[in-house]
């Protein structure tokens, strides 16, 4: 049995969370309502297959783990693949993405990007405030532009679209 | 009307001024993209798919050719000057042409890619312009279960030679196919794995799933490892252009690469990694300056990078012929001409000739548009590589959650690239590869079919997967790929041991 290091308690715990996976697609496969159809393969049949596979392929990866074969990201070396990872920085991208997600549609495509824009360049450590205002909004700005007027491509407006008179005009 | 023909006609509505803009565009982002460090070809391709919605057809095939070409160039740039290759296939690259770099000669490097991967890249287009038409009539008397072995030998390999490790290729696999699953089934329309959720009844979008593990994915990893240091640009000092004797060092070395990239990617066997090493090692064994290796030859720069432009266009035969791709960016092509309601495969050059043919043309044009635009502004480009880190994730996020947003305008996407982000992450932090997650993603559902209509005409006879020529054909190839390595080992290690006796 090899040292339980962080390292591998991580990885333990991922191969863990993969076979509950693979055992999830099977316990889908089986309560699987019957088509009304007739079919020869029913949709059951696959879903089997996938569930069994991804339970075989999660049982091997335990046994790899539990051997001390431990992931190497690629493009890094052995040791350093297992350092602590940075959890601030990686929490700032969370809600960067996050913002996105729940301010789009109500705010408009040019004031989320930008706060997404800005917020991600925080965490990677950027502290020079205004020159990052401006950059984030310069961004979304041209995105928007390109895409909403150049490429016909739908963005949500908002705020910015209508101080700019860029927003699409409501007919009717 | 024979093929040239059609291929002359392919080129006659490629030439318009409309569609070469198109291609100027393509190639000028693909190489934007592409250049940027961590942005491999699949993922530029990815990300300028909306890019793309709005045109028509042609244009759009137009445009993703240049950017196909461009963003393989524009990723040999950053391997050279910064040793942070963004895929598999520029791995070999690295090793030489960062070496070469470091000896001041990167512009040599920089300028023996460039040729090297238009050479390539025009050579793998006329053969494929000859092989595929011919492949895609021999495909369409492939039955269902053919088709269900040529796939499951993609997995296969794909899934175990892709990465250090087989299991987590397999993984990798495993969780595309059911990613492949979700939303209502194509026969019975019934739901599979959809949780009840309206939007993922129709299963979930490739793309999103494409740029939240490439791009997502591998920004939150850099976030977790921000103590790192960055990386290191290496200038390219005095002349850009390569002299008489690298020229004269790289030419065959570029045929080379190109005999060998090509047919490896005709085969449905994933990865560009195994031509480029291939290429490498027969570089340095006919070399004369054997010693130079590993301090940066340029015949290990010119060879690998040809195999991996011709590499990339022989995956474009199945994906063209079958309808099979064989590679992450080839996954992607099959995304966005499926956009356009058109299907690859056999069929496709009966019903879609003049498309097929305009396409074909687009890679030679998109090849040439590369050359002329990009030899040239070599020294703009670096530029790019001094992006700050910091704006440079910002917009990598930012970008990749505008096009997971606007394929459908739906937050659903975003919620979804959000969650499938942070499994991106996972799957980069313990070494599992994204390639056979893609394919997992859009194989499955083909097999699938493939598979059904295979037993209906067999009337619930399992036993059809396995007959036929083909089929038996493709599984003992499988057995021989998977299991040579082993045996040879096994015999190997006998004779040594016999031979200590």
């Amino acid at each position: 049995m090899i040292k339980v290091t962080r390292a591998v308690l991580a990885e333990a715990i991922f191969a863990f969370a993969f076979l509950l996976l693979g055992l999830f697609v099977l316990y889908d496969a089986f309560t699987l309502e019957e088509p009304g159809v007739y079919s020869v393969v029913s949709p059951k049949t696959f879903e089997l297959i996938i569930g069994f596979f991804t339970t075989f392929v999660a049982l091997l990866l335990i046994i790899q783990v539990l051997r001390g074969k431990l992931g190497i990201a690629e493009g890094t070396e052995a040791g350093a693949a297992q350092l602590r990872p940075d959890i601030k920085t990686m929490s700032i991208v969370f809600i960067a993405i996050l913002i996105h997600i729940v301010l789009l549609e109500p705010a408009g495509y040019i004031a989320t990007a930008s706060l997404t824009f800005f917020g991600v360049a925080y965490a990677f450590g950027s502290r020079k405030y205004l020159k990052d205002i401006l950059i984030s909004f310069a961004f979304a700005v041209i995105v928007y532009f390109v895409f909403s007027k150049g490429l016909r491509i739908f963005l949500p407006d908002g705020i910015f679209e209508n101080l700019l008179g860029l927003a699409r005009k409501v007919e009717g | 009307m024979g093929n040239l023909d059609l291929l002359l006609e392919g080129f006659s509505n490629a030439l318009t001024a409309q569609n070469l803009l198109y291609g100027l565009l393509g190639t000028f982002l693909g190489t934007l993209v592409g250049v940027l460090p961590g942005i491999g070809p699949a993922l530029a391709i990815a990300l300028l798919l909306p890019v793309t919605l709005s045109a028509e057809p042609t244009s759009a095939l137009i445009m993703f050719a240049a950017v196909f070409y461009g963003a393989m160039y524009g990723g040999s740039t950053t391997s050279i000057l910064l040793n942070t290759p963004g895929e598999a296939g520029s791995v070999i690259t690295a090793v030489e042409g960062h070496k070469m770099a470091k000896n001041g000669r990167a512009g040599a490097a920089l300028t023996t890619a460039a040729l090297g991967s238009f050479v390539a890249g025009l050579i793998a287009t006329i053969l494929l312009a000859a092989a595929a038409p011919s492949l895609a009539e021999l495909a369409l008397k492939v039955q269902p279960a053919g088709y269900v072995a040529l796939i499951v030998f993609a997995f296969a390999t794909v899934g175990t030679l892709i990465g250090s490790s087989r299991v987590r290729g397999l993984v990798s696999l495993s969780v595309g196919l059911i990613f492949g699953l979700v939303g209502a089934d194509q026969q019975t329309g019934i739901n599979r794995l959809s949780f009840g959720i309206q939007e993922a009844t129709d299963g979930l979008e490739v793309i999103v799933v494409i740029i939240s593990f490439f791009a997502l994915g591998e920004v939150i990893y850099y976030a977790s490892r921000f103590q790192d240091k960055g990386w290191q640009i290496l200038p390219v000092k005095g002349k850009v252009w390569m002299n008489r004797e690298d020229f004269r060092r790289s030419w065959k070395p570029w045929l080379r690469g190109t005999a060998i990239g090509f047919p490896m990617g005709i085969i449905p066997a994933g990865g560009s990694e195994i031509p480029t090493f291939i290429s490498y090692s027969v570089e340095k064994k006919l070399s004369k300056n054997k010693d130079e290796f590993g301090n940066g030859a340029i015949e290990g720069v010119a060879g690998p990078e040809a195999a991996n432009n011709a590499n990339a266009a022989g995956v474009l035969v199945p994906l063209l012929a079958l309808g099979l791709p064989t590679s992450a960016t080839a996954a992607i092509m099959l995304v966005a001409i499926r956009n356009f309601n058109i299907q690859p495969g056999p069929m496709l050059f009966e019903l879609n000739a003049p498309l097929v043919w305009t396409l074909i043309a687009s890679l030679f044009i998109g090849n040439t548009l590369l050359l002329l635009i990009n030899l040239p502004l070599i020294r703009i480009w670096i530029q790019l590589l001094q992006i700050p880190r910091h704006y440079l994730y910002a917009g990598i996020t930012t970008f990749g959650l505008l096009g997971a947003y606007s394929l459908n305008n739906s937050t659903f996407d975003l919620r979804l690239a959000f969650v499938l982000g942070f499994v991106g992450y996972l799957f980069r932090r313990f070494g599992i590869p994204n390639t056979p997650l893609v394919l997992g993603v859009i194989l499955g559902p083909m097999v699938e079919i493939q598979f059904r209509q295979a037993v209906q005409l067999s009337n619930g006879d399992y036993s059809i997967l396995v007959s036929g020529l083909l089929p038996k054909v493709i599984y003992l190839a499988l057995i021989l790929v998977l299991f040579a390595p082993a045996l040879m080992k096994l015999v190997k290690g006998k004779a040594g041991q016999g031979l200590r006796k």
